[in-house]
């Protein structure tokens, strides 16, 4: 039997999580809906299907700017993100050092302080080192970067310090009796373990990055970053097609990447059976 | 809090290396002194502001503890603390225990599956988060959906829209839930889902209910992603603003609220800083308090990574 | 760090961090006292020709009125002049008056931004701004002399007038019949309860508040603390009617769409939104008089591109950028020899855009410099804190 679940537990749980994604999933089938609408603000009635936003988005080059400027900020940040809370993870679970408690304290505060305030204090940092004689430190997406790190840290922490924690030690241990140093280690017995751990990481603060306004109102110069567009836009909803219509494409890429994992997943899958049991798979079958 | 160690024996603790060289400090040097650059020292700039060194008016500048003693002092903006923290707790509360089911059913029940699943529950978030609360307030208005079903089902008189769907304090509880429960379910399902699972069996050899197994085995073992998640819901929503200001309507301001307000319209920084100074001391307050740091590195017997 | 034992236990760990985070706080603030506060030299001025500069004009701007204005729609006519005779500026949106001024303060460096008229002296406060010299603005004659006035401070032309606008109680006239004369009392009106949005604003509602009680808010003298009090008293009382302080023009424009409001505080571009939705609204002439606003251009004081930004903002005021602004925004523009004909009869007639008089007193009541901000804005906090 399965030891973690009863069947009708998981008949339960499925629904339970089905439901959930319900939810979550309704507001962007509306949106889905409504970027075809022709109107510039989201209501019922409906007013005719039109192709006007995404066509629209095709030719504002403002936008399209400034969807290429949030990725690009958000990946560099989140691996920004990732390594530097790696390196965090590894020194809080692996290694005893003095004040590792103020430390953590430390690391999960960006947490807590309020962006706007963060955001105009960084602002007041930046502009101060752009004032010390022979340094140039203008703002740009790379100031928005190492603020997106700051805020993005503790999200890491949280997710790989629990992960890392349930590593058996002695592994390592074991690689480094046999030789292995500290590199070596990492890449053959740490890595594969936390892989999933760091894609998660990596996720989460990317789509953090994506969607953050506050600090790229104030300290990413005059790069515009697509949040940052969509709010100056809310004065009148005029632009509010095309700007649903480039969340619309966000959401469908996220979408496809989903069915690629698990399309993916499946022909891993049966490769490992075709592997395992060749008997019951000859050779060249699928 | 293995709590059978009298018939799965327990691995020894595993060994801490006492080692304060040059690859702790290589570790967690970096990430430290980027916070310290990045993050303390705008901290202490806020903190300038809040005791007058520095004013939005530089020629105004004085130091002056007026801020916060006016703060302090029993001021409408503490009693706001106090409101805005308990919708936080409420938050939290209700945020992992949802989010503990989903991870569960993720990590456990559909071991294939899990990661497509996860993808699944964060992708929404790529899409901005405002467009998707608009599209809410299709959904919850009052010519909503879920309204215009009532009085299709005869519940209410179409004069007579439910209005506490949106812009209400519920409404506030309900989003902030929503969306936190993905990434409450995130450290919980990456603990979940490294739980060895020879140890449910012998618990259940050992004769044992399913939910006796869960409760003296999987639960302990996962209480350090719990905890992370309760940190990633409850700290961010003390300061939370975004979704009060749009689904709140009048009675769902929060603290969060305040310090933006008085960081835009008001212009009045030095208020500003005095609460988020105080948010910061609190939380670390609270961290100590509850050793929090202490417990979040319990370094609790592995077996098995 | 500091020379004490090294303690393991949590509390002294903490308060060694702390003790560290005071003695940053001393040095750090001695290091931003040496190198902060305002900005050293002066403005630079007149001298050299547009020639020396490097043309690289940066404007901090409310999104929309940027070259190309609306990508995607046509946007030939709004400072082409500019733009085919030099560089295309670089923009930098803002989300809002105060958004910007604190990024100024802050330290960022544009050369032109676009303010309203009432955070101009807090501008001239900041010492970021310096005056503009008329002489170098060919259309300067053609402004709205009223407008051009309240964009003096100390008798110095600090603002050029660019756009104006009114902000009026919308509502909807097949829901909402106002009680007797139109009047910014609908506000107020319990049959409407639950139905009414009131602009998240810290000035405007108390502004309200005085017209309806009959005296001139305007007239700072008359905001004693007692009438502060009764202010906010009165506020929170009636706060049990509205359905939302809406922050953006989307969303409250949204909510009108949906249903979930049938009064509110609405600039223009909510009605014709509204209009366009297919819904009977109407954009009020209050007894007491509307508001309106105005917004235009502040020059930087440590700009490179002085003469660049007056060409600039010549092109702006300008017959051409109006004759695309006014029909696409429905806002007024300064310039008053612009030709109205291009435009819709009714919005003409709904924003009084060919009346150069119709936003100042007693018609409506033109927004101004609140010397006390931060009291209106604690009071304001009060009463969406109940």
């Amino acid at each position: 039997m399965d030891t973690a679940i009863s069947a009708r537990g998981k008949w339960f749980l499925r629904a339970f999580f089905a439901f959930f994604v319900f939810f979550l999933y309704a507001p962007l089938l509306l949106l889905v809906m409504f970027s075809f609408n022709d109107a510039d603000v989201p209501s019922f009635p409906l007013s005719g299907f039109t192709t006007d936003a995404y066509e629209q988005f095709a030719s504002n080059e403002v936008l399209k700017a400034s969807v290429l400027t949030s990725i690009k900020v958000s990946s560099i940040a989140s691996f920004a993100a990732v390594g530097l809370g790696l390196l965090a993870a590894i020194a809080l679970v692996r290694r005893q050092f003095l004040a590792k408690g103020a430390v953590v304290a430390l690391l999960l505060s960006p947490l807590v302080i309020p962006y706007i305030v963060f955001a105009i204090a960084l602002l007041i940092l930046f502009s101060q080192i752009d004032r010390l004689p022979g340094i140039a430190f203008p703002l740009s997406i790379w100031t928005l970067v190492i603020g997106h790190v700051v805020i993005l840290l503790p999200a890491v922490i949280l997710i790989l310090v629990p992960r890392l924690e349930r590593i058996d030690v002695r592994l390592e241990e074991a690689a480094h009796d046999l030789g292995a140093g500290w590199v070596r280690t990492f890449r053959s017995i740490t890595l594969p373990l936390i892989w999933p751990a760091l894609l998660s990481a990596f996720l989460i603060a990317f789509v953090f990055s994506f969607d953050e306004i506050v600090l790229a109102s104030f300290v990413a110069g005059d790069a515009t970053t697509f949040p940052l567009y969509l709010f100056s836009q809310l004065r009148f909803p005029t632009l509010l097609p095309q700007v649903i219509a480039v969340a619309v494409i966000v959401f469908a890429v996220s979408m496809i990447v989903i069915v690629l994992t698990e399309i993916g997943r499946r022909v891993v899958e049966r490769r490992l059976q075709i592997e395992l049991d060749p008997a019951k798979y000859p050779a060249g079958a699928e | 809090m293995s709590s059978d160690t009298d018939t799965v024996p327990t691995p020894a603790p595993p060994t801490r290396r006492r080692r304060v060289d040059l690859g702790t400090f290589g570790l967690v040097g970096p990430p430290v002194v980027w916070l310290v650059v990045f993050f303390v020292v705008p901290v202490i700039i806020a903190g300038a502001f809040s005791v007058g060194i520095l004013a939005f008016f530089q020629d105004e500048a004085a130091f002056s503890l007026d801020g916060w003693i006016d703060f302090l002092d029993g001021s409408a903006y503490l009693h706001l603390f106090w409101k805005s923290a308990r919708m936080s707790l409420i938050v939290s509360v209700i945020a992992v225990l949802l989010a503990y089911p989903v991870a569960y059913f993720m990590a456990l029940c559909a071991p294939k599956r899990k990661y497509v699943l996860l993808l699944m529950i964060i992708a929404p978030f790529f899409v901005s988060y405002f467009l998707r609360l608009l599209a809410m307030k299709v959904i919850l208005g009052d010519q909503g959906v879920i309204n215009s079903l009532a009085y299709w089902l005869g519940l209410r008189d179409p004069d007579d829209p439910i209005p506490a769907l949106i812009y209400s304090q519920p409404a506030v509880i309900i989003t902030l839930v929503f969306v936190y429960v993905p990434l409450v379910a995130l450290p919980i399902f990456v603990v979940l889902e490294n739980l060895d699972r020879r140890l449910l069996e012998a618990a259940t050899d050992l004769g044992a209910s399913r939910l006796t197994a869960f409760r003296a085995v999987t639960l302990p073992l996962s209480l350090p992603g719990v905890l992370a998640g309760f940190i990633f819901v409850f700290v961010p929503t003390l300061g939370e603003y975004f979704t009060p200001l749009l689904v709140g309507g009048t009675g769902g301001f929060m603290f969060g609220n305040s310090i933006a307000d008085l960081y835009g319209p008001s212009l009045d920084w030095q208020t500003g800083s005095v609460l988020s100074i105080f948010l910061l001391a609190v939380i670390a307050l609270l961290m100590v308090l509850f050793g929090l740091a202490g417990r979040f590195l319990a370094f609790r017997s592995a077996p098995t990574g | 760090m500091t020379g004490s034992k090294p303690q393991p236990s949590w509390e002294s760990a903490i308060n060694r961090r702390r003790f560290v985070e005071l003695g940053m706080l001393a040095a750090g603030t001695t290091f931003l006292a040496a190198c902060g506060g305002s900005s050293s030299g002066g403005a630079t001025g007149a001298s050299g020709t547009i020639a020396d500069e490097p043309g690289n004009l940066s404007v901090l701007e409310w999104a929309g009125y940027e070259y190309p204005a609306y990508g995607g729609k046509t946007a030939t006519g709004v400072l082409q002049g500019y733009v085919d005779s030099y560089q295309a500026p670089k923009y930098t949106f803002l989300t809002s008056d105060d958004q910007a001024l604190a990024k100024v303060r802050a330290g960022f460096k544009p050369d032109i931004v676009h303010p309203c008229v009432s955070y101009v002296q807090d501008w001239v406060d900041l010492d970021a701004i310096q005056p503009w010299d008329t002489a170098l603005l060919k259309n300067f004659g053609d402004l709205n002399p009223s407008l051009v006035k309240g964009g003096q401070v100390d008798g110095k032309q600090y603002f050029i007038p660019a756009d104006w606008g009114f902000s009026s109680p919308l509502y909807r006239s097949d829901k909402v019949e106002p009680d007797g004369e139109e009047s910014w009392n609908l506000f107020y009106d319990k049959r409407y309860k639950g139905k009414i949005s009131w602009w998240d604003s810290p000035v405007e509602n108390f502004l309200i508040y005085g017209y309806t009680q009959g005296f001139d808010p305007y007239d700072f003298a008359n905001w004693t603390d007692t009438q502060l009090t009764d202010a906010t008293k009165f506020l929170i009382e009636k706060k049990k009617l509205v359905r939302n302080f809406w922050s953006s023009g989307t969303d409250f424009d949204a909510d009108v769409a949906n249903g979930n409001v049938w009064v509110g505080y609405a600039w223009g571009g909510s009605y014709t939104a509204a209009k366009a939705k297919g819904l009977e609204v109407v954009y009020s002439e209050p007894k007491e008089g509307r508001l309106s606003w105005n917004c235009g251009f502040v020059l930087a004081k440590e700009t490179k591109n002085y003469h660049h930004a007056h060409a600039y903002v010549d092109d702006w005021i300008g017959a051409a950028s109006a004759a695309w602004i006014i029909p696409n925004y429905a806002y007024g523009h300064s310039n008053t020899a612009v030709a109205l004909g291009g435009v819709d009869p009714a919005l003409v007639s709904a924003f009084h855009l060919d009346d150069p008089t119709a936003l100042e007193e007693p018609k409506a009541h033109i927004e101004r410099y609140v010397p006390d901000r931060r009291r209106f804005a604690k009071a304001w906090d009060e009463v969406k804190a109940a």
